[in-house]
């Protein structure tokens, strides 16, 4: 627990981490403003003729920056350590560097889930506002609505550790970033190849999309929510223990 | 104490560290003189557990580092004062630390004060000079109280007050019976800090025990005959005794043998002598001597 401690007064006490988690949960409004606002050129819609789960869903979208600002904080936390030297403290003063490696994760998931779950919250907020100007009725705040906020925050939980992991594995920031970026364009480059169809459901974003409920049952990515959840603990699971297992057989 | 047995680490085709072998005994600072690349700081990396030995072991107390119970209430290190986040204040970075060994704030408050940085803990480490990086490392290495303390180029970027302040603190922690290990290439400055070295050459072994020793080991004598004539069998003789003779002016300078030696063989043989006399070389030349095979 102390290593945890330690890893959040690290996290905390340089300006960049508190400055992009700002910046993660701000950028995600004014996206999800932007999204809702341009309706009427991507959906062929105004907000008034539109359903209002599609205006919220639209809003949600915002949360990908936040998604992308966190996995470069994750990245941020792995790679700084190399980047400074900071690295060689830590691991003088916790030798085991699995536990320096999951105590990192579970920081960097910390913070990556409360500023998910507030970006989630104002993205939503932002659509449902959006209604109410237009005069709509807004989305009743149901199971359907809190699971697709949660669901959709889990994704810059993902990848905020994707970055991390990337960046330990690899001793740099732009290396976490670039690992965590090819991991959410995954999709796409198996979605290009119709043999690859197969690996689409244990891919991150069958995850992210089985949580959320915004999967298509007849898509090839369909997953419920409890093998979602399975998988999305199966990836951050591998991705923490790839890293541990890296930083524990190499040279600090 | 620290025991490095048969230590050895290869980088590819290059052998970093040879079979290096030696103790540092608590109880006296013990300086590690090696030239740039000889392995120090790969050395003081394998006992610190940083780097995986290709063979050999290193044990502080017994143990391998990463064994250790508590390694920041055993060990203290110091291994490159650049080894902190620049955007973090002085105070931030040992908090961290202090955290992470579950040592309280008192102590950070106190290890800022001991090494005369209090006034600026609260300043980013990226506005620190290389000295008050120093000083920081050191109150890093202090933190948790240790018994052996290891020091890699502890006075790089200090002033002279710093030196000496350095100097003091080493020499105090030896004197507590702390096992005290600093490397260092301000030879001079060694020969007054510390009483023991290990003196280290392309990763192996050169030398290692008190500094008077060895500066005896390196001594150089200068004998001469008080008759002229009797100088070439006082050469013979010494040199049959194992001494490296070498004419100088008229007597002789030798190399490989103790005055006392020298005195007693004279004797044995007849000759008196007008002068028998020590030269002992400072740690630099004496370390230099080692190096390039001069030792005796």
């Amino acid at each position: 627990m102390t290593v945890v401690r330690s890893e959040l007064v690290k996290a905390l006490t340089v300006r960049s981490g508190p400055a992009l988690a700002l910046v993660a949960v701000g950028a995600a409004v004014v996206l999800a403003a932007v999204f809702v606002a341009s309706l009427p050129i991507t959906q062929h819609v105004s907000v008034a003729e539109a359903l209002p789960a599609e205006v919220v869903s639209a809003a949600l979208v915002g949360i990908d920056v936040t998604a992308v600002v966190l996995t470069v904080l994750g990245a941020l936390v792995g790679g700084a350590e190399h980047a400074t030297g900071t690295v060689v403290p830590t691991y003088l003063l916790t030798p085991r560097r699995t536990r320096v490696v999951v105590a990192k994760a579970v920081v960097v998931g910390a913070i990556a889930v409360v500023v998910a779950a507030v970006a989630a919250v104002l993205c939503a907020a932002v659509g449902q506002g959006a209604l109410l100007l237009a005069g709509s009725d807004p989305v009743p705040i149901d199971g359907t609505l809190l699971r697709s906020l949660a669901g959709n925050a889990t994704g810059p939980v993902l990848y905020a550790v994707a970055g991390l992991a990337g960046a330990v594995l690899t001793r740099s920031t732009g290396g976490g970033v670039a690992g965590a970026l090819g991991l959410l364009l995954v999709p796409a480059v198996v979605g290009w190849f119709p043999g690859l169809s197969l690996l689409a459901p244990l891919l991150p974003a069958a995850a992210v999309h089985g949580l959320s409920g915004v999967a298509d049952p007849a898509g090839a990515e369909y997953l419920a929510a409890a093998p979602a959840a399975l998988l999305l603990v199966g990836w951050l699971t591998g991705m923490v223990g790839t890293a541990a297992w890296r930083a524990e057989a190499r040279d600090a | 104490m620290i025991t490095v047995a048969g230590l050895t680490k290869r980088y590819g085709d290059v052998l970093a560290v040879d079979d290096l072998s030696f103790t540092v005994e608590p109880g006296a600072v013990t300086g590690f003189l090696g030239a740039n690349g000889a392995g120090k700081s790969t050395t003081m990396r394998m006992i610190l557990g940083l780097d995986a030995p290709t063979a050999g072991t290193a044990t502080i107390g017994g143990r391998r580092y990463r064994d250790l119970e508590h390694p920041v209430r055993t060990v203290g290190a110091l291994l490159d004062p650049r080894c902190a986040h620049p955007g973090r204040t002085g105070r931030d970075h040992l908090r961290w630390m202090a955290v992470a060994a579950g040592i309280g704030r008192v102590r950070v408050d106190e290890v800022l004060e001991a090494v005369g940085l209090a006034g600026a803990a609260d300043r980013r480490v990226g506005g620190y000079s290389l000295g008050m990086r120093q000083r920081l490392g050191i109150a890093g290495a202090l933190l948790g109280d240790p018994e052996v303390v290891l020091l890699d180029e502890p006075l790089n970027g200090l002033d002279p007050d710093g030196i000496r302040w350095v100097r003091e603190l080493l020499r105090g922690l030896a004197a507590q019976g702390r096992t005290v290990f600093v490397s260092s290439h301000l030879l001079n400055e060694v020969e007054h800090t510390a009483e023991r070295v290990v003196v280290i050459g392309h990763g192996r072994l050169i030398a290692t025990g008190a500094i008077a020793d060895l500066l005896g080991r390196t001594a150089v004598l200068r004998v001469t005959a008080a008759d002229p004539v009797e100088t070439a069998e006082l050469a013979t003789a010494l040199a049959w005794a194992g001494g490296r003779v070498e004419p100088d002016g008229d007597g002789l300078t030798v190399r490989g043998l103790a005055a006392e030696t020298a005195g007693r063989i004279a004797l044995d043989r007849g000759i008196a002598l007008r002068e028998l006399a020590t030269h002992v070389r400072g740690l630099e030349e004496t370390f230099h001597a080692l190096a390039h095979g001069g030792a005796a």
